[in-house]
């Protein structure tokens, strides 16, 4: 009798491919988790940053949502450690007690700074710096949030093309 | 984390570099008969990198000796920390 691997396994397995041969052998794919590691570091580093900018300039909606992001890596690693029987919170009770008050206080004064940005918007109806966004489009124009999803667009196809043409160079050299 | 050790640059030579160049091959050719990158093998020459033991062991069988032969001194000098 098979059995079936539960859905957050099977998800994971086929986001994360491990069998795959493009994380090469076993130094690479140790560095490469490394840098991926890294990487979701920097990347929550960022979102926390935007998220207090946001709230800075008056916006609700975007800080909100980068707060919430920010749950989702940190959510996504504690299960897949759990399941894979690594309890994430006794390693991080292993790091020393500096290393601990520093990302603790880091962590919980961008949080804090941003709720607090939030709320003074909600009071007092604007950002702490009052920024008003110019419409710089002119009528007709598909407005800030228009110009955003096109740049995004655009922005994300041009990405795409150059890692397409990137791999296709690499690949040739190999 | 993929373990390290400070490259001291008067150690003796790695034990694998060591055999390997007895053998007269090359890293591109040990690198293929263990189904690992050059830089891979480049690294455990290195001490950058403490190989798993499976590595070790197909390392060793292609150099025709044993783990403990190529690997025990990284117990001593502490290269697996």
């Amino acid at each position: 009798m098979t059995t079936r691997k539960p859905l957050f396994d099977r998800f994971a397995d086929s986001v994360m491919n491990l069998d795959s041969p493009s994380y090469g052998d076993e130094r690479e794919r140790a560095v490469f988790m490394e840098a991926s590691a890294f990487a979701i570091t920097v990347s929550m580093m960022i979102t926390l940053g935007i998220g207090l900018v946001a709230a800075t300039l008056g916006l609700l909606l975007l800080p909100a949502t980068m707060l919430a992001i920010t749950f989702a890596p940190s959510l996504a690693l504690s299960v897949y450690a759990k399941r894979k029987g690594v309890d994430i919170t006794e390693l991080a009770s292993q790091a020393s007690k500096r290393q601990q008050i520093t990302v603790s206080v880091l962590i919980f004064t961008a949080f804090a700074l941003t709720m607090l940005a939030m709320l003074w918007t909600m009071y007092f109806g604007t950002g702490l710096i009052d920024v008003t966004f110019p419409d710089v489009a002119g009528d007709g124009s598909p407005g800030l949030s228009g110009s955003v999803a096109i740049g995004a667009l655009v922005g994300g196809a041009l990405g795409g093309l150059g890692q397409f043409v990137a791999m296709r160079v690499k690949r040739r050299r190999a | 984390m993929t373990p390290r050790r400070p490259a001291t640059p008067d150690a003796p030579d790695h034990p694998v570099r060591a055999r390997r160049s007895d053998l007269k091959i090359t890293q591109a050719e040990l690198a293929t008969s263990v189904g690992v990158s050059r830089q891979t093998v480049s690294a455990v020459e290195g001490g950058d990198y403490a190989p798993s033991v499976y590595l070790a062991l197909r390392i060793a069988r292609a150099l025709d000796t044993t783990v403990e032969d190529l690997f025990a001194h990284a117990l001593d000098s502490g290269e697996t920390t």
